[in-house]
């Protein structure tokens, strides 16, 4: 690590993506570009459950004009975690913990990138290949025109997981399985669609690094073991990865149906609209408008000229004989090909009939391997013989190609500052924003209406704080049914209940989802009376509120977002996941020769 | 392993890498629709024509030496009768061009230059402003193709050898049979490069191809018609780097660019320098000269100072026309140069200079397109100033008491220089007239003097036609200087008949 430290390679790799940066810098906030309200929204949300000690919320109080949605069950939340640190513990605005976030995901990526070349390849290379990753234009289109938080900072997580996977599979130890599922898992944690697409390539990178690990000159059956030892290396890593992600990655997958899926892919979101065209990909022009049906879309999505020379240059020499790095250039141009592919029309029959195909939702959201494999083919525009003998004119077209691959992006490192829309960063911004744009009013299964409007909204826009989520309207209009509120917290409530008559039940202003529970308690005692989870008969009509039923008498009633057996689950095997992580670590002294032997490259 | 060794011949490898390197030039026309040159629809319409057995002209039957050959239009024509339409088809047509003229540049540069050489010329051919205002903000088919001929010729040229004999009497076969004007200066460059060389064969070569190509241009058959002077090349055009920061897309609503692009003059530059100040090694002449006065003095001919004292370069050729055909001298002069002032430049640094001539491409790799119903021919052309009346659709029968509206779109094929009127007459049995419209086009929101060259003007104009109006009515279209009435001829006529019988 200290050999890395001391590159001036690295340093001026920082220094040089800091251009990226500059935007963020500048004064206010780039309110008009995609995601931007949707980010500042996600954090104050999170902050809303720190507030009340949860660090880790699945469900977010005010989507849905207040009714509540369960986001962060379902959408990965890595990315306003590290906003809501910086807003929480920093001294600063919502707006700029979110720019901040974008700062980190971008110095990530130039980090992640060149460690990552660097481990094969000079570390001039590595500074040409980490900035084309920095200043790809779809990168810097996902950063200040998409402002896509989460999707950008798993972009810089996954060159430190193919890096972490490379240096497990070529010199195994047991903290690099660590470091390896580490990556793996920040991966789930920060980008639902990002963490398929790189299991999906580390799985490939892992088949490939197998194959280049059986080597050649060696009798076939220590060849297959040795792809064999590799293959089972990285699948403790990506297994560590999953098990240490689990607490987000199952209850997302599994509980996603109890949510309106057609909010999801319906309408806009149909991904037959939004392929990319062949001549898109060359065409340098920009803008900061959303994607739309047919070749004219508002926004770019070109793979960037620079990087597409510097790629078509390595794999032309790759081609010509000068196969440096053994198979690397072929197995990126075949990701760079692949990426592509999908993103455009040709793929439909993929998109239609393959499996996970379309979680992507957009298909230029493939784009993201494109680049991916674009930085790494970057770096084999030089071979080994072209530093050998070192000499300080070498620094000469690494600093060229440099300065090349950020005139390259110039004109795209800027951002639209406008002023901010009514309600700005509040709560009142963000009904106003569910009310104008439609967005962040995601429904659950019970819904059969989205909901347009609630008159917790108009609290929210009179600068009322929220003190209960009971829908007295109804409980005044029933003279058998008291209800006064003890305490409320974003994802439960306390009241108390006085039943007049049989069969009446408390109305709320929550939506339903797996894990709502009821408690019945003695008002006197406090003792536990019944206990059930609430389903989907449980709600009422349009928007499939909860209504919880109650018996005849007086009552403390406690509804509450728990954890379903799934989460429970969940959470243990992250736990477990963690334990074998820690202990890996603590023992690595001990676990080394045992890893070591079993594990060897078979050059050793 | 014959193949393999084939596929590895420096020519080969360096097509490969220039044909992906210029990949963002001729991708774009993938896009649907045709680019939104000054040229507009016209080279779908030429191929129509040629497909029906009459020049490739739409005004005219066409002038001696400007008219568009048979060529490009020929090679769409095939592409059309395998598959697709017009307008794929032309397109098609161009990337041919475009692949051939990389092709030559490469094997032209890979002669001078080495691989990176010959990549590295193509490039800078293909990237060079000049060259992309030709493709995206003219339309210009013909001279692409012509472009492809002088750089095969440019190959073939210097060998000596009976194989490159053929291909410069093809190449320059295809030059002339691209346009005449363009096949006599590519003759007369190709013979001045072939005298530097002194081959026989490549100037028997030289000579043989011109006339061939003279005598399949057949240009004497069509006549000399007075054309209207293009403007030179002013100095100040030539050497701007590239293209204004405010420009954002490339057609004809952006002034059409006429620079050689900044990484070729400064290689030019670079490599001069090279040339003068390192000396030659061996006895013969570094072929940096011949190629540097050859592109210098086409160049020199482009320029506005000159071509407006020399009139015959104005009846031949447009003279920016000249300034395209001296890229790919200049390309190789610049390529050939660098080669003797670095000659051990590495690949990372080469690739820097393949970035750099396509960075300086700039907002020419995003041209605007457009789409639209292109007619087997216009209906009609008005005036000298050709206006084309590109179709004219009744949206309803003319009859009494209702509104007869016509559906019409325009090309004006040079831009107007007044704002006419239009007019919609509907006469009786008689000849008398029952309704009409008159007025300017899209009700005054686009006069004729705000009209680009090739741009299609859609308008629909509507006569509301009387209640005691006779059944039988005659609907007659023309266009005037409402100024004077005079109306402009189509043909010898001074207005269609747009449905009624003929007039």
């Amino acid at each position: 690590m200290k050999r890395v430290l001391r590159s001036p390679a690295l340093w001026m790799t920082l220094l040089l993506s800091l251009f990226a940066v500059a935007p963020f810098l500048h004064p206010g906030y780039f309110w008009s570009a995609n995601d931007a309200r949707h980010d500042v929204f996600f954090i104050l949300q999170y902050n809303l459950s720190w507030n009340e000690g949860v660090l880790l919320p699945r469900w977010s109080p005010d989507w849905a004009f207040g009714y509540g949605y369960p986001f962060f069950n379902l959408v990965a939340p890595g990315a306003t975690f590290v906003g809501t640190a910086l807003y929480h513990f920093l001294p600063l605005s919502l707006e700029s913990a979110v720019k901040g976030t974008f700062i980190i995901s971008i110095l990530l990526s130039a980090l992640g990138m060149w460690l990552f070349v660097r481990e094969w390849a000079d570390e001039r290379a590595a500074m040409v290949a980490a900035l084309v990753y920095v200043y790809a234009p779809y990168h810097l289109l996902d950063i200040t025109v998409r402002a896509a938080m989460g999707e950008s900072l798993a972009l810089a997580l996954v060159p430190f997981a193919l890096w972490t996977l490379r240096r497990l599979v070529r010199r195994p130890t047991p903290q690099r399985i660590v470091w390896f599922a580490l990556s793996y898992a920040a991966i789930h944690l920060t980008h639902n669609f990002i963490a398929l697409l790189s299991t999906g390539l580390l799985l490939a990178y892992l088949a490939a690094l197998a194959v280049a690990q059986a080597g050649r000159g060696h009798a076939l059956g220590i060849r297959l073991r040795a792809g064999f030892r590799s293959i089972v290396l990285g699948g403790l890593g990506l297994g560590l990865g999953l098990g240490l992600a689990a607490f987000f990655v199952f209850p997302a997958l599994l509980e996603f149906q109890y949510v309106r899926q057609d909010q999801w892919f319906g309408g806009y979101y149909d991904f037959h609209d939004h392929f990319v065209y062949f001549s898109q990909f060359f065409d340098p022009r920009w803008g900061f408008g959303i994607s739309v049906p047919g070749p004219d879309d508002a926004i770019s999505f070109q793979l960037g000229l620079v990087a597409l020379t510097l790629a078509g240059v390595a794999v032309w020499r790759w081609w010509r004989g000068q196969r440096h790095g053994r198979g690397e250039p072929g197995f990126w141009l075949l990701i760079l090909v692949g990426g592509a592919w999908l993103s455009t029309a040709a793929a439909t029959w993929a998109w239609d009939h393959v499996p996970l195909v379309a979680s992507a939702q957009f298909p230029w959201r493939y784009l993201s391997l494109a680049i991916l494999a674009l930085a790494v083919l970057a770096a084999h525009v030089w071979t080994p013989d072209d530093f050998t003998p070192p000499h300080p004119r070498q620094w000469l077209a690494p600093i060229l190609l440099s300065g090349l691959v950020i005139l390259g992006s110039s004109r795209y490192v800027q951002m639209q500052t406008p002023p901010p829309p009514p309600g700005g960063a509040t709560l009142a911004g963000l009904m106003e924003f569910e009310r104008s744009a439609n967005e962040m009013t995601g429904m659950t299964a019970t819904a059969a209406e989205v909901a347009t409007w609630s008159p917790l909204a108009d609290l929210h826009m009179a600068g009322i704080k929220i003190g209960n989520q009971v829908d007295y309207s109804l409980v005044d209009a029933n003279d058998q049914l008291v209800v006064d509120v003890k305490e409320h917290r974003i994802d439960s409530e306390l009241l108390w209940v006085r039943a007049l008559s049989a069969g009446q039940s408390v109305p709320f202003y929550r939506q339903w989802f797996p894990g709502w529970t009821a408690t019945l308690l003695d008002p006197d005692s406090g003792a536990e009376i019944a206990h059930f989870s609430l389903g989907p008969e449980h709600t009422r009509p349009p928007y499939g509120l909860l209504t919880v039923p109650v018996p005849q008498g007086d009552h403390l009633l406690l509804i509450r977002f728990q954890n379903t057996p799934l989460r429970t689950a969940s959470n243990v095997v992250s736990a477990l996941s963690m334990a074998v992580a820690l202990l890996l670590l603590l023992a690595a002294r001990w676990l080394s020769p045992v890893i070591h032997r079993f594990f060897a490259p078979i050059s050793d | 392993m014959s193949r393999i060794r084939l596929a590895m011949s420096p020519w080969w490898a360096a097509l490969v890498l220039a044909c992906y390197l210029t990949l963002p030039v001729w991708a774009m026309l993938s896009h649907p629709g045709l680019p939104a040159t000054t040229n507009g629809p016209l080279p779908v319409l030429k191929l129509y024509a040629v497909e029906r057995g009459t020049p490739p002209a739409v005004a005219t039957t066409g002038e001696r030496w400007r008219t568009d050959g048979v060529w490009p239009y020929t090679v769409a024509s095939v592409v059309h009768g395998l598959s697709g339409d017009g307008v794929s088809a032309i397109k098609i047509s161009i990337v041919l061009a475009q692949v051939l003229l990389i092709a030559g540049c490469v094997g032209w540069g890979v002669r001078l230059g080495g691989v990176y050489g010959g990549v590295l010329a193509a490039v800078l051919v293909a990237f060079a402003p000049v060259l992309l205002s030709t493709l995206y903000h003219d339309g210009d088919v013909a001279l692409m193709w012509a472009m492809a001929g002088l750089a095969w010729a440019g190959w073939g040229i210097g060998r000596g050898r009976r194989r490159d004999a053929v291909v410069v009497v093809i190449a320059l076969i295809v030059a002339w049979a691209a346009r005449p004007g363009l096949g006599i200066w590519i003759s007369l460059a190709a013979l001045l490069l072939a005298a530097f060389y002194r081959h026989p064969l490549t100037l028997l070569s030289v000579l043989g191809g011109s006339l061939l190509g003279f005598f399949f241009a057949q240009p004497w058959t069509r006549p000399v018609l007075p054309m209207p002077a293009s403007a030179g090349v002013a100095l100040y055009q030539l050497l701007e780097p590239g293209w204004s920061w405010d420009v954002e897309t490339i057609g004809r609503m952006v002034p059409a660019n006429f620079s050689l692009g900044l990484p070729l003059l400064g290689l030019l530059l670079l490599g001069t320098w090279g040339s003068a100040s390192i000396p030659d090694a061996g006895t013969r002449p570094q072929p940096w000269l011949p190629h540097l006065l050859v592109g210098g003095l086409l160049t020199l001919l482009s320029l506005q100072a000159v071509s407006s004292r020399l009139p015959f370069i104005a009846q031949t050729v447009p003279p920016a026309s000249l300034l395209v055909l001296a890229l790919p001298f200049l390309a190789m002069a610049a390529v050939v140069g660098w080669q003797r002032l670095a000659p051990s430049t590495s690949v990372p640094v080469w690739t820097a200079l393949f970035v750099l001539s396509i960075l300086n491409a700039g907002p020419a790799l995003s041209p605007s397109f457009e789409s639209y119903a292109i007619p087997q021919q216009p209906v009609a052309l008005f005036g000298p100033q050709p206006i084309m009346l590109l179709s004219a659709q009744p949206a309803s029968a003319a009859q009494a008491g209702t509104s007869f509206t016509l559906d019409v779109s325009w090309v004006a094929l040079q831009k107007p220089d007044f704002d006419y009127n239009i007019f919609v007459h509907v006469l009786d049995a008689q000849g008398h007239k029952v309704a009409q419209f008159d007025g300017q086009p899209q009700r005054g929101a686009r006069p004729m003097t705000s009209w680009q060259p090739g741009e299609v003007i859609s308008d629909s104009l509507q006569v509301p036609i009387p209640a005691d109006a006779p059944q039988r009515l005659r609907v007659l279209l023309g266009v005037y200087n409402w100024q004077t009435g005079v109306r402009l001829l189509a043909g010898d006529k001074d207005a269609i008949v747009i449905s009624g019988g003929s007039s």
